[in-house]
């Protein structure tokens, strides 16, 4: 019984027809989507009024960076982490301390953020050879590690009170002073992260971790280092994580402990399962969701937890494919209902 | 004050082993996790004192609570968690799934009883008994009460396992599931099972453990200790988990009481992410039974 597995694990049959992991090349229209939709990010900020929204977008835009890594784990090695919100702590920590104690700029800090964040992943990366179940266990207990840490470090971390008075980002000498000129900074990071993965999927390395997600021993047997690239992918996903931590500490200007808790790593997992396992466009759309849901409608915000967990419990019994399935269900309906239009028309 | 210590260390271990125990099982007959496990612990901790508050002799509470929570892990098996391993086996989706639930029993009572610990008066009376002393040893009515129950559950439970037919069934899913299928055990209905008892057990360990340490809604974070006791046991064996949460439960009052209290919960949780990555087929394991990689 060296595999555990209830039913033979023919994972993820979903996920492997979703566009994400789709071995074919691009179509034109796809390319096309993906531009309109970076020039639409570009110009998002003129239909927005006040800097409250930019501030509540920037928000949706860097934890959306962190569920995206999520997801990307999550669809391609099959590895759910509950510690996504302490690589977030973690790289948030590391821009905060280095920018206010040691005075370095901020780019420092932030590159030095996702770095710190990638060499924890890689450290703890012989948890990634844990079947999926213990991974799980290992994250959780992991960022709960990392957090008591933050609490009760108060020499080094200031503990319950947190760091304060964390500068503004700046780059060459050009200081992001409003919410509006910050989103284009976070909007690099995303695209980039965006364009990288996606690269990624279409590369050796990215089809070796699809094939790992599918079947680990006839990976193995292939000469596929499956330890190394899952250990690779993890870390790819926390260098993100890192990475949106230091944006975030840069927005708000102060990071406390509260910012790692479970909780937060859990917003995070809600975030990928109500936008969509294994879609592109799910985390993005679940980022939206649980960021924006809470501000305009307070019950939503005192029942917060209640309300997710029950969202999520009710997404993966009746919709697992969240909303992003929802949507291209809807399309492809749509599609299809065209399509007997016009050849009803045509008859 | 070392032997108080020890003997807290044992009452908090062996309560730490009913958890660890419903983990093992599970593991075993079902291949993934309850993560609600901790939760179920907590529900038994509030519903206990919902009773109590209704005037409800501890007899019948204790047995009522039991029952209700066991009925409620088998439901939620039927319901949430039998769609992601029947027809497709999906762990990713189990975990969060579990996860989920867990999350929104704690947050459900955190809304309904407040964020406060509530204070929970010693089960059957065990105020007006108070300490019991023979020699050098001093243990309260409450922490021999806890240790006798839970031994008193293992033994049930070996016998369960020896003397019923649907314990040697169960047994049986543990060792070998496809072989267990094949001679006719049904696995719907042990997995089923392993849920019921990992729910009445967690239930029971809630009862036992909020006199001691308060309840709180967000004390289903103990189960991660029961855990990682389980783990130093292996996660082979029953055998192996009550062993290895007793000691982490000595270990753990230990550190408290001569290193730091406030590092406690990180040193345990250390330990843990070391054993899993140096060895993770647990310290009291024999070398090949790993099942955890």
């Amino acid at each position: 019984m060296s595999s555990p597995a209830v039913a033979p694990a023919h994972a993820g049959g979903e996920d492997a027809k979703s566009f994400l992991l789709s071995p074919r090349r691009r179509s034109g229209w796809q390319v096309g989507l993906l531009i309109a939709g970076v020039i639409a990010l570009l110009l998002l900020p003129l239909v927005i009024t006040s800097n409250y929204q930019m501030h509540l977008v920037n928000f949706v835009a860097i934890f959306a960076i962190v569920a995206f890594g999520l997801n990307f784990i999550l669809g391609f090695t099959g590895q759910l982490s509950i510690a996504q919100a302490a690589f977030f702590g973690i790289g948030a920590y590391t821009s905060a301390l280095m920018t206010v104690r040691l005075g370095v700029g901020f780019w420092i800090g932030l590159l030095a953020a996702g770095l710190v964040a990638f060499l924890v992943a890689l450290v703890i990366g012989p948890l990634t050879r844990l079947r999926d179940i213990f991974f799980a266990v290992a994250t959780l207990v992991f960022g709960e590690a990392v957090r008591l840490i933050a609490v009760n470090w108060v020499d080094f971390t200031n503990g319950p009170n947190g760091i304060t008075g964390v500068p503004r980002a700046s780059l060459f000498g050009y200081v992001f002073r409003t919410e509006f000129q910050f989103y284009y900074l976070i909007l690099a990071v995303l695209v980039i992260q965006f364009i990288l993965t996606v690269r990624l999927t279409r590369s050796r390395v990215g089809r070796a971790m699809v094939a790992i997600r599918f079947d680990e021993t006839a990976c193995t047997s292939l000469g596929i280092h499956v330890a190394r690239y899952k250990t690779l992918a993890f870390a790819f996903a926390c260098l993100f994580a890192g990475l949106a931590g230091s944006l975030y500490v840069h927005l708000v200007r102060f990071i406390s402990p509260e910012s790692l808790t479970f909780f937060r790593s859990v917003e995070i997992i809600v975030m990928v399962v109500v936008g969509g396992m294994g879609s592109l466009a799910g985390p993005y759309l679940g980022a939206a969701v649980v960021v924006l849901a809470p501000e305009y409608a307070r019950v939503l915000n005192e029942y917060r937890i209640v309300v997710f967990s029950a969202a999520i419990i009710v997404m993966l019994l009746v919709a697992p494919r969240g909303l992003a399935g929802i949507l291209d269900s809807v399309a492809s309906g749509t599609t299809r209902a065209a399509r007997a239009i016009v050849q009803r028309v045509r008859r | 004050m070392l032997i108080d210590v020890v003997i807290a260390g044992l009452t908090l271990g062996s309560i730490y082993a009913l958890i660890g125990v419903a983990f093992v099982i599970v593991i075993l007959a079902t291949g993934f996790i309850n993560f609600a496990q901790g939760d179920f612990m907590m529900a038994g901790a509030f519903l206990f004192l919902t009773l109590r508050g209704m005037d409800v002799p501890d007899l019948l509470a204790v047995p009522l609570i039991i029952l209700l929570l066991a009925a409620a892990g088998g439901l939620m098996e039927r319901v949430a968690v039998r769609p992601f391993w029947v027809k497709e086996y999906d762990p990713g989706k189990i975990i969060i799934i579990t996860l989920a639930i867990g999350l929104l029993m704690s947050n459900l009572v955190l809304q309904a009883y407040g964020g406060r610990p509530l204070r929970v008066e010693p089960l059957f009376g065990g105020a007006a008994i108070g300490v019991v002393r023979a020699g050098p040893f001093a243990a309260s009515f409450t922490q021999l009460m806890a240790m006798g129950t839970v031994a008193l559950t293992m033994l049930l439970l070996a016998a369960f396992f020896k003397f019923s037919m649907t314990g040697v069934s169960l047994r049986a899913v543990m060792v070998d599931r496809d072989t267990a299928a094949l001679m006719g055990v049904s696995i719907k209905r042990t997995v089923l099972l392993a849920f019921v008892i990992g729910a009445g057990f967690a239930g029971l360990a809630g009862m036992l453990i909020a006199p001691l340490t308060f309840a709180r809604w967000n004390m289903g974070l103990i189960a991660i200790k029961a855990f990682a006791g389980a783990t130093l046991g292996g996660l082979y064996s029953v055998r192996g988990a009550v062993a290895g949460c007793v000691l982490l439960g000595v270990l753990e009052t230990l550190i408290a009481g001569f290193v730091s209290s406030a590092y406690r919960d990180a040193i345990v949780y250390g330990i843990l992410i070391a054993v899993l990555l140096v060895r993770p087929e647990g310290l009291l394991a024999p070398r090949q039974a790993a099942r955890v990689g």
